[in-house]
């Protein structure tokens, strides 16, 4: 095995520091990567820098524009955002339209006959004002603690 | 069309070998291209605000490659984890080739924390300067330079024990 000469000695150990140039860099894969590089020389450096130097010859086969001329277009899209402008809209109507058909449907559905409307009316007000004065009653007999109390206190 | 073939046609390769680091399959990382390739072609109307297309397109493929990642450990979630490479199963007894080294050095690419793979990738195999892959990964000079010298010290050591028991056998 040959020691590599000093040059490359030096720019090695830079590499290794960290403080190589892109252009130092591509000067050990050169050097590293040559055909003619003797196959006996194979030290962890050399396997390094050969394998950067195929790793970058590394490439796609693919035909991308092929599937880009498939793809939707910008134009394509501004359209579909209007559709969904208008889409958003039809719903929110739509929306609106049932709520007030339902409601005054509701409405609508109660009752048929006025007076039958009036009679339930009338006896559902009856029975809140029965509910009403049990509060009443409560409150004056808390009235009558506090006149008590007003008449000890003189 | 013309002017996004000139664009990206120089810069596909290097696009598909970051994905390809990333992703660790062909096909996938040909698909995460495809994806920037249509990224590009919808802003086209706005490159030329674009500063830096090429760094551009290497952050843009690197976003890809994490989705395509991300939704592949969602599917694989609980089998063989996220990133399935060639096998390990070269046996003790068989010299190793050239070509069997090579795999196992890009294995321990791979293998690296993400940052310091990223930053050896962009520097040693793509070429970037320090400055740019910084922007590219969103990253600090500093950064870039200390992730760089812990990613070579690992390769460094760990051929250097491949080769130590390669010629003791």
């Amino acid at each position: 095995m040959t020691a590599p000469n000093k040059s490359i000695q030096e720019l090695l150990r830079k590499y290794w520091a960290g403080e190589s140039t892109l252009e130092e860099e591509q000067t050990l894969i050169q050097h590293f990567g040559d055909d003619d590089f003797p196959m006996e020389d194979d030290t962890a450096d050399a396997i390094y820098f050969q394998f950067l130097q195929e790793a970058r010859q590394m490439s796609t086969s693919r035909d991308y524009t092929k599937h880009l001329e498939q793809s939707p277009r910008p134009t394509a899209r501004r359209i579909s955002l209007w559709s969904r402008a208008a889409a958003i809209a039809a719903v929110f109507i739509g929306v609106v339209w049932a709520t007030f058909h339902f409601q005054h449907k509701a409405a609508q559905d109660t009752y048929e006959d006025p007076m039958a409307a009036w009679e339930t009316t009338k006896a559902a007000l009856a029975v809140i004002s029965i509910k009403m004065q049990e509060g009443t009653k409560s409150m004056e007999s808390i009235q009558e603690l506090d006149k008590l109390q007003i008449i000890r206190e003189n | 069309m013309d002017a996004i073939k000139e664009l990206i046609t120089p810069i596909q390769d290097k696009l598909f070998r970051f994905a390809l680091r990333m992703v660790g399959s062909v096909e996938e990382a040909e698909d995460v291209v495809q994806e920037v390739w249509i990224k590009l072609w919808k802003q086209k109307d706005y490159l030329d605000k674009i500063q830096n297309v090429e760094a551009w397109c290497m952050q843009l493929t690197r976003n890809i490659s994490i989705d395509h990642l991300r939704s592949k450990h969602r599917r694989t979630e609980g089998l063989d984890g996220v990133r399935q490479f060639e096998s390990h199963d070269h046996t003790p007894d068989l010299a190793l080739s050239k070509k069997d080294l090579f795999q196992r050095i890009q294995h321990m690419m791979n293998d690296l924390p993400e940052q310091q793979r990223d930053v050896m990738h962009l520097r040693d195999i793509e070429g970037y300067a320090y400055q740019e892959i910084a922007d590219m990964l969103n990253l600090t000079l500093n950064q870039v330079k200390i992730n760089l010298f812990r990613a070579r010290t690992t390769i460094r050591k760990q051929i250097e024990q491949l080769q130590a028991y390669d010629s003791a056998k």
